[in-house]
């Protein structure tokens, strides 16, 4: 069940009215009712994989009791590294294997060595096990750590892991803030929920007019590039970048928006990233909830930027490589990861990497034309970055590259997109004016005529339905 | 909790009205419209008192020609529709029937592999229902046909078109369509070439994994019966040549459909016109073009006046 299809848009309202007209006074009931919705959900694509989910809640539910019950500090690392173990086990098995085995494979025969009958795996991916294997290890870790008691009830545990907002593509939530608000009791708070009904219209807007907008010429041009000017291709590697940022922001607005309907507050996994004037402002605007997840999980734990220079450029690579790698069994996505650190490293290098820590141009109309240039430089760098991450193959990767250096960088893109780029243009202001808040929505709750607002959300819904290019699956449900 | 909800209701309510509002003006053009689709549903009222209807999908539409008819003195109708099956079929007889002052001695209705398809009756990308002349809403045919499925794109359809219908309905002249046509026959001289089986294969690949609909084709025995028995009109089924078709369909769907034919064959008459031809012959991989439908055509003539004498 997509967040951008009909079915959901059944499914939302049915679980809204039972948990709070039906359950209203229970939370408990309340808490197995999203639990019950979470899993229905689920099983919507493949009821096989909702056997794997319940097994990884059951697994870090058991081993963080364990660990939290362990006398000597031997059997609590015990049930920590059996946890870990099992989890990133069937990571690497449902994602991993196939790409080191044939990778191991490849190397072996480069080295002049005969290497037949590789054992891959005839399996598809299960959805959101990136993001759910990702929860449960941060629960039992914080465990580990001191950080949190494990929780006792099983449905709200279960819960915390599989709430349907965020099971298949995030935001990878903490224990530490997300487990006390499914404990506590919900009210209904009005505010709230037009605020969580509005997030969700900019995200579906967001996902359906600019995300599949964009993807229809970005397909077009990387299916293709052979074919085309070294503008068009450098169009469609700017259209591509919008494509997933909107594609997975606007992802991550529904999501927001969706659990506030139920009075939870997830994190925030975007804020504003292409107005970044470099690219550790970037990395602290984009897909807030990993960095932040390798930040606490891997990155401190390394030594973090309490070590000599030279071990904080190795942790800074292990970083965004690992990075790369959670997002797909490619060589692209390791590469897009490297090239990342490689922006960073300057930045590291001179100790300028928290030098922009406010968002560009606070109390500002226009940016001055030195922020302007910086957001068009960093912007420059990801889009570039990017064409490693949408290729199939890093070969594919640099003769696009190779491609684009050409003299017809000059000429006018070829079967140029017109609406598609007005739309872009509009999205970009729209952005522009909201970048102080969460979503542009919140400017016309200062509107006093009810009936302005209104025409602005039909103006909105309106353009979604005329507007809205060939559904695309979310992008990031892939990882 | 109940201010909300009552805001709500309204506020999606508005919506909801202001957008069924949209999705029933999108047809608001027909009389004006180019489709080929359109205007041979819409032409079809002009042609009364008929020997023979045709009634199929595009390869009926540019296979059969009606004038090679008009050397022999029988009065005919081309009906093709686009991806047209049985629920088509029934949607176009029924207000052809309702329409026409004296029904036809005969209805030939084209049978196809893609008469079955799972592909067929594709309300999205032609939906004829709006364009009939007592048009039926998207509402009606999704729980007709159970089209549940696809409702919202059909209904997100509408409202484009009719969004756009308010400003462009104005523009559009009323032009003499039926030079477009000629009886419902839409002609094409193309040859069917290396670089245009390139350039359309893809098109076809969904149908390697395309069923052949049981529902589709009960619907139809049910229909034809009804035809037949109540209303008392000679129905003939047929075949075209299609080319390299069946080659991208999976051997399960063409083995279904070869027993589906064999049991239709059995309660009506069954006229074969497919044999192979030369590329020459077509415009594309399964579309004949005037010179592949000069031969079928000129085919089934001798055939109807052979059973005749």
């Amino acid at each position: 069940m997509l967040f951008n299809s009909f079915s959901f848009f059944i499914f939302l309202p049915i679980v809204y009215i039972l948990y709070w007209v039906v359950f209203k006074n229970c939370s408990s009931s309340k808490n197995l009712l999203l639990l019950i919705a979470s899993y229905f959900f689920y099983s919507c694509w493949d009821i096989r994989f909702l056997l794997l989910l319940i097994f990884s809640t059951l697994l870090d539910y058991y081993s963080a009791i364990k660990i939290f019950d362990s006398k000597t500090i031997t059997q609590k690392k015990n049930w920590l590294f059996l946890s870990i173990v099992i989890n990133l086990g069937f990571l690497g098995v449902f994602k991993y294997y196939n790409f080191f085995i044939t990778s191991f494979a490849e190397g072996v025969q480069n080295l002049g060595f005969n290497f037949n009958g590789l054992w891959l795996l005839n399996i598809i991916l299960p959805v959101g096990i990136s993001f759910y294997t990702f929860h449960g290890l941060s629960y039992v870790i914080d465990t580990y750590n001191n950080k949190i008691r494990p929780e006792k009830d099983f449905i709200v545990y279960s819960l915390f892991v599989s709430f349907f907002p965020l099971l298949v593509a995030g935001p990878i939530e903490r224990a530490t803030h997300l487990l006390p608000q499914l404990k506590q009791n919900r009210n209904f708070n009005y505010t709230k929920t037009i605020d969580g009904l509005q997030q969700i219209l900019w995200g579906l807007f967001k996902k359906v007019v600019i995300a599949d907008n964009c993807a229809v010429y970005a397909n077009q041009i990387f299916n293709g590039y052979e074919n085309y000017s070294a503008s068009s291709l450098i169009l469609g590697a700017v259209f591509f970048s919008f494509q997933i940022y909107c594609d997975f922001s606007g992802y991550s607005d529904i999501a927001l928006g969706s659990a506030r309907l139920f009075g939870i507050e997830l994190l925030k996994n975007f804020s504003f990233p292409y107005f970044s004037r470099d690219i550790a402002e970037f990395w602290r605007r984009w897909h807030i909830s990993l960095s932040s997840w390798f930040k606490d999980y891997l990155y401190i734990p390394l030594g973090g930027s309490k070590v000599n220079k030279y071990r904080a450029i190795i942790n800074t690579f292990i970083i965004f490589i690992v990075s790369g790698f959670w997002h797909g069994a490619n060589w692209t996505f390791l590469f897009w990861g490297f090239l990342n650190a490689v922006y960073f490293l300057p930045l590291l290098i001179f100790g300028l990497n928290r030098k922009n820590l406010q968002i560009v141009s606070k109390d500002k109309i226009l940016p001055s034309f030195n922020d302007f240039f910086q957001i068009l430089f960093t912007f420059s760098l990801v889009t570039f970055a990017w064409i490693f991450f949408r290729a199939p193959n890093l070969s594919i990767a640099w003769d696009f590259v190779k491609h684009i250096i050409n003299s017809s960088i000059l000429t006018i893109p070829q079967d140029f997109p017109l609406i598609t780029t007005v739309l872009v243009i509009c999205f970009i202001i729209i952005e522009w004016i909201s970048r102080f808040g969460v979503h542009p929505f919140q400017k016309t709750n200062k509107i006093k005529y009810v009936g302005i607002r209104w025409l602005i959300y039909y103006i909105f819904i309106l353009t979604i339905i005329l507007v809205s290019g060939k559904q695309q699956q979310f992008i990031y449900f892939q990882f | 909790m109940n201010t909300l909800i009552k805001r709500l209701l309204l506020f999606f309510l508005i919506a909801f009205l202001f957008l069924l509002l949209l999705s029933r003006i999108d047809n608001i053009d027909k009389k004006l419209s180019q489709d080929n689709n359109i205007v041979s549903i819409k032409n079809k009222s002009k042609f009364d008192s008929l020997d023979i209807l045709f009634v199929g999908n595009s390869y009926c539409y540019s296979g059969i020609i009606p004038e090679i008819f008009d050397s022999i003195n029988y009065k005919t109708y081309n009906l093709g529709i686009s991806t047209a099956g049985p629920y088509f079929y029934e949607l176009l007889l029924d207000e052809y029937l309702a329409q026409c002052q004296q029904k036809p001695k005969s209805i030939y209705l084209l049978i196809s592999p893609t008469t079955f398809s799972c592909l067929a009756d594709n309300f999205l990308a032609y939906p004829i229902h709006r364009y009939l002349e007592n048009s039926f809403t998207n509402e009606y045919i999704a729980y007709k046909y159970k089209e549940y499925n696809e409702y919202d794109e059909i209904l997100q359809k509408s409202i484009r078109k009719g969004f756009s219908n308010i400003f462009t309905v104005g523009m559009k002249k009323n032009e003499n369509f039926e030079t477009l046509l000629s009886k419902g026959y839409c002609k094409s001289t193309q040859v069917y070439t290396s670089n245009i089986l390139k350039s359309t294969q893809a098109l076809y690949y969904p149908l390697r994994k395309d069923n052949f609909s049981e529902i589709k084709f009960k619907h139809l025995l049910n229909y034809l019966e009804n035809l037949n028995k109540i209303r008392n009109i000679e129905i003939v089924l047929f075949d075209l040549p299609t080319n390299e078709l069946k080659n991208y369909y999976n051997s399960n769907f063409i083995s279904n459909y070869n027993f589906g034919k064999n049991i239709l064959s059995k309660k009506y008459k069954f006229i074969s016109l497919d044999s192979s031809l030369p590329n020459s012959f077509f415009q594309n991989i399964d579309h004949l073009n005037y010179s592949g439908a000069q031969i079928a055509t000129n085919n089934l003539v001798r055939i109807i006046l052979s059973k005749k004498e």
